[in-house]
């Protein structure tokens, strides 16, 4: 079986949003990564994710922020299940 | 002849005002002159010499003259200002100055630029990221630091731009 994950650092993000069951904005993520996800990329692989089902995102208003709300992260059922699975398979070592 | 002084030195008031309504003597110098039918009764009343050369088209309309030194006026404001602010002495406003965010226009561009699927997955997340740590940095005081964020803020979108224009004609190669 093809490993579902292309980068490692897919493997990263949807760790950290299981973590997080209210989801994470991007900029928490790259925050919370402490340099191993860059500003410029972590949308791009969000993006992919999204794509592939994995995760989804909601713009949510906040009301400390006015103006065009901010999408925040979520991962879906599909995406723990996948996780999990990866996991056990131990596919988070295979690109390391 | 009828236009000859008297000899008693005095001219008659309407031998003088019907002398100069035909040479354009005396009123000539004034700012503004009467003007006479031919029985030297006054039609128009007083009539401005230069807007009545302009109307008959003798000199052209300098209104772009007009814009041209506003906007030098503008800009030599808007210099001295800077100057101004860079030297730390400038007038403090009285009220909070309203300002558009950066990335605004950005964000305009970009929309017009790309699809709508890849300006809101790639491109408008970064900018409005870029706008909440803006204002944080500037709510905590940190005016350079905000300045920084900015720039690197329009420089963040390019990777997401570049993917997006690369996706969609990886897309369109695929799908024809």
């Amino acid at each position: 079986m093809a490993n579902p994950f292309a980068a490692q650092t897919e493997l990263l993000i949807m760790r950290m949003l299981r973590d997080e069951p209210a989801g994470m904005y991007g900029l928490a993520l790259v925050k919370a990564s402490e340099g191993r996800l860059k500003r410029g990329t972590i949308y791009v692989t969000l993006g992919r994710l999204e794509e592939k089902g994995y995760v989804r995102s909601r713009a949510k208003p906040d009301g400390d922020h006015p103006g065009i709300p901010r999408p925040i992260y979520k991962i879906t059922a599909l995406g723990e299940r996948v996780l999990t699975g990866a996991e056990v398979a131990g596919w988070q070592f295979s690109e390391a | 002849m009828e236009n000859q002084v008297p000899d008693d030195g005095v001219e008659d008031e309407d031998v003088r005002r019907e002398r100069e309504a035909r040479t354009g003597d005396g009123f000539a110098r004034c700012r503004f002159r009467l003007r006479f039918d031919r029985e030297g009764i006054p039609v128009y009343g007083l009539v401005d010499e230069a807007k009545s050369r302009r109307s008959r088209g003798t000199s052209p309309p300098n209104w772009y003259l007009l814009v041209i030194q506003l906007f030098l006026v503008m800009l030599g404001y808007k210099f001295l200002n800077t100057i101004a602010v860079l030297r730390g002495n400038a007038a403090q406003p009285s009220s909070p100055r309203i300002a558009l965010a950066p990335g605004v226009w950005l964000n305009r561009v970009t929309r017009f630029l790309l699809t709508r699927d890849a300006h809101r997955r790639y491109v408008e997340p970064v900018i409005l990221d870029m706008q909440t740590e803006y204002c944080d940095a500037l709510a905590a005081g940190h005016v350079w630091h905000a300045r920084w964020i900015a720039i690197r803020g329009h420089l963040l979108v390019l990777p997401g731009w570049l993917y997006g224009l690369v996706a969609r004609a990886v897309r369109r190669m695929f799908s024809a």
